[in-house]
């Protein structure tokens, strides 16, 4: 097999915050194939985002501190590098797209000069030659009269106009690997649905491997290969999509797919998880899901379960995994 | 039936100042544009669609939050939008809210006890002791310690707080809730809790309850018969059975191949509509969805298609239906 593009290892990140310290990512560790869609979901404050900012070293230290683990890229340590070298992969080799296009567009430039910019600044274009890029990135993003829109702020696109210009800018250096921080949640299913069928074609088009982040279980299923699953903090869960959602092997992930309402279950009261995430100041020991796991032996209150091949190769980290 | 709803309709003129008046005319954002629906008692009456679509503004408009260019609402018999102010009060009692954002609709300065028992002496004159002990109940009733009934709203999560809006709402005794995208703020483990309580309350205490969602599995899971809503008009209303399994409508149709499910982990998406949701500024004459429709012909450019009983129980407004 081939090495993994992309390797995470022990990954913990903590936040050192007047009110005392987070630990907001412990111990993860995943891989990312070339040309794989890797999804991670998780509910608010799992962790997922912190995890993917510290791909790219855009964590803020302080009060966010790297306190262990390696991310290896290309088997280089991202988290050794100096910040001039991870400019280099910033935006050219790894980039990202995020939730809400118009808090990371500068509302100040049009729409052409932000895209051109990557191709002066990443591959030293001259501004002629990066216009031309630049239209061509729009019309690779399907958006109509590129040159025109081009020529446009931010606030006078729509929404899935704004996501489809920050695509164009995320892929603009034919990045390696696409991080999508939550890209559609901002958006009507309809849109949405024309943002994922783009990404999928873009991604195949351009061979390019995609870390796809949502709360959305039903986005995660229509797009990704393997899927991860964030609680606390922690990876609870790698299984591939099939296994996921008919085997899920996390108690987790079984709670979490059946707290989903779904119409043709309607006569049913939904099984909502009781209590509630655990306060992330203070986790309590062992796995930090038995205060409100169903299956919780003593065992897990006391140590804390490592993420192990269960079955096959689908990763959980439980102690009684499973049905 | 609990309440009517008759050729509701909202216009905002935002053609601005005089000057552009002029110059490019009068411009209407046709945001409800004469609507039609009935909510039975005891029912849950599920509007869906996608931003902008006049959902929430239809919602606002039954409660008299915003006034209506036009239409009627009956609620059991009584006009409700030309009622006179006193009267009006009266009726608030039996038509209350819930709101989106658990976080925005609760004073942060007031304790529960306030935010709870304000609408207990407000409508039902209860004081002190009794005040008290009906918002213990109310908080009991919605899963919430009594003892929490001194606390202020940042101490609660935000399911907690959507369950103190709830318990306020009920705290009126209402007939009629309107709750508008109450659990799209929350976490899927949490929502399904609020869920879970507002199908309870819904059977136990007999409500009539008007569901607002953009999101169809809620909106599928909670309401009985479902309304379709697409750049201020209605397109759909049928038996929630009849919406999820058979939908006439193309947007409808869309709607649905679009929704991410989790049963659907073996499809590849795709995206079934073409271009942008509009904002119905003087919108064309025709069908508010023929720009993007996959099944148009060409008198749907010019002659608006009306909302007609195509089968039993349900109504949907397409010429090719």
């Amino acid at each position: 097999m081939d090495a993994p593009l992309l390797e995470v290892k022990n990954l913990t990140i903590r936040f050192h915050l007047q009110r005392g310290v987070l630990s907001a990512v412990q111990n993860v560790s995943f891989s990312l194939r070339a040309g794989e869609t890797l999804g991670i979901v998780g509910e608010t404050g799992c962790g997922k985002t912190v995890t993917s900012l510290s791909i790219l070293r855009l964590i803020p230290c302080p009060p966010g501190n790297i306190a262990g683990g390696e991310i290896l890229f290309h088997g280089e340590d991202l988290l050794k590098k100096s910040e001039r070298e991870i400019e280099k992969i910033r935006g050219r080799k790894i980039s990202m797209i995020f939730q809400e296009p118009m808090t990371s567009l500068n509302p100040s430039l049009t729409v052409g000069e932000q895209i051109s910019e990557c191709y002066r600044v990443h591959m030293g274009h001259s501004g002629k030659v990066a216009r031309e890029f630049t239209e061509h990135a729009l019309s690779l993003v399907q958006l109509p009269s590129p040159q025109t829109v081009a020529g446009r702020y931010p606030h006078e696109l729509s929404g899935g106009m704004r996501q489809r210009v920050m695509i164009a800018m995320a892929l603009a250096c034919q990045p390696e690997i696409l991080i999508a921080d939550e890209p559609t949640t901002a958006l009507d299913v309809t849109i949405q649905a024309q943002i994922l069928e783009l990404l999928k074609e873009l991604q195949t088009k351009m061979k390019m491997a995609l870390i796809f982040i949502s709360h959305n279980l039903g986005v995660v299923a229509r797009l990704c290969d393997r899927i991860g699953v964030m609680y606390a903090g922690s990876l609870v869960e790698l299984s591939d999509k099939k296994s996921l959602f008919t085997h899920p092997l996390h108690p987790y992930t079984q709670a979490l797919l059946n707290a989903i309402p779904r119409p043709d279950l309607r006569d049913e009261t939904l099984k909502a998880i009781p209590g509630s995430v655990c306060n992330l100041f203070d986790p309590p020991p062992g796995c930090k899901f038995h205060p409100r796991c169903a299956k919780a032996k003593e065992l897990c209150k006391t140590e804390m379960p490592r993420l192990e091949a269960k079955s096959g190769e689908n990763l959980a980290a439980c102690y009684f995994p499973g049905a | 039936m609990m309440l009517e709803v008759k050729n509701l309709t909202k216009y905002y003129d935002i053609s601005g100042g005089l000057m552009s008046r002029l110059s490019a005319g009068l411009k209407l954002l046709k945001a409800v544009d004469h609507i039609g629906f009935s909510v039975p008692e005891g029912k849950t009456f599920g509007l869906v669609g996608e931003s902008g679509c006049g959902k929430s503004t239809t919602a606002r408009l039954i409660t008299r939050l915003i006034p209506a260019t036009e239409g009627e609402v009956f609620f059991q018999g009584r006009d409700i939008l030309r009622l006179p102010k006193r009267e009006m009060r009266e009726l608030r009692r039996h038509v209350q809210m819930i709101f989106q954002d658990p976080y925005a609709s609760l004073n942060p300065r007031m304790r529960i006890i306030e935010v709870v028992g304000r609408p207990l002496s407000h409508f039902q004159g209860l004081k002190g002791r009794k005040r008290r002990d009906r918002a213990a109940e109310l908080l009991d009733l919605v899963g919430l310690r009594p003892e929490q009934l001194d606390r202020y709203p940042h101490e609660f999560s935000g399911g907690q707080r959507q369950r103190i809006g709830i318990a306020r709402a009920l705290a009126a005794g209402p007939k009629l809730i309107i709750a508008d995208e109450p659990v799209s703020s929350l976490d899927v483990s949490v929502q399904a809790q609020v869920l879970n309580l507002l199908k309870k309350l819904q059977r136990e205490l007999k409500l009539s309850l008007i569901f607002i969602s953009h999101d169809l599995n809620v909106v599928g899971y909670l309401a009985d018969i479902v309304a379709v809503m697409y750049a201020g008009k209605i397109m759909e209303i049928a038996p929630v059975a009849q919406i999820f399994n058979a939908p006439l409508n193309p947007y409808t149709k869309a709607l649905l191949a679009s929704n991410p499910t989790v049963g659907s982990y073996m499809e590849t998406v795709r995206s079934p509509l073409k271009g942008e949701v509009p904002l119905p500024v003087n919108p064309p004459s025709g069908c508010r969805l023929e720009p993007r429709c996959p099944i148009r012909v060409d008198r749907c450019k010019t002659i608006e298609p009306m909302l007609e009983e195509k089968r039993t129980l349900h109504r949907v407004a397409c010429h090719e239906v």
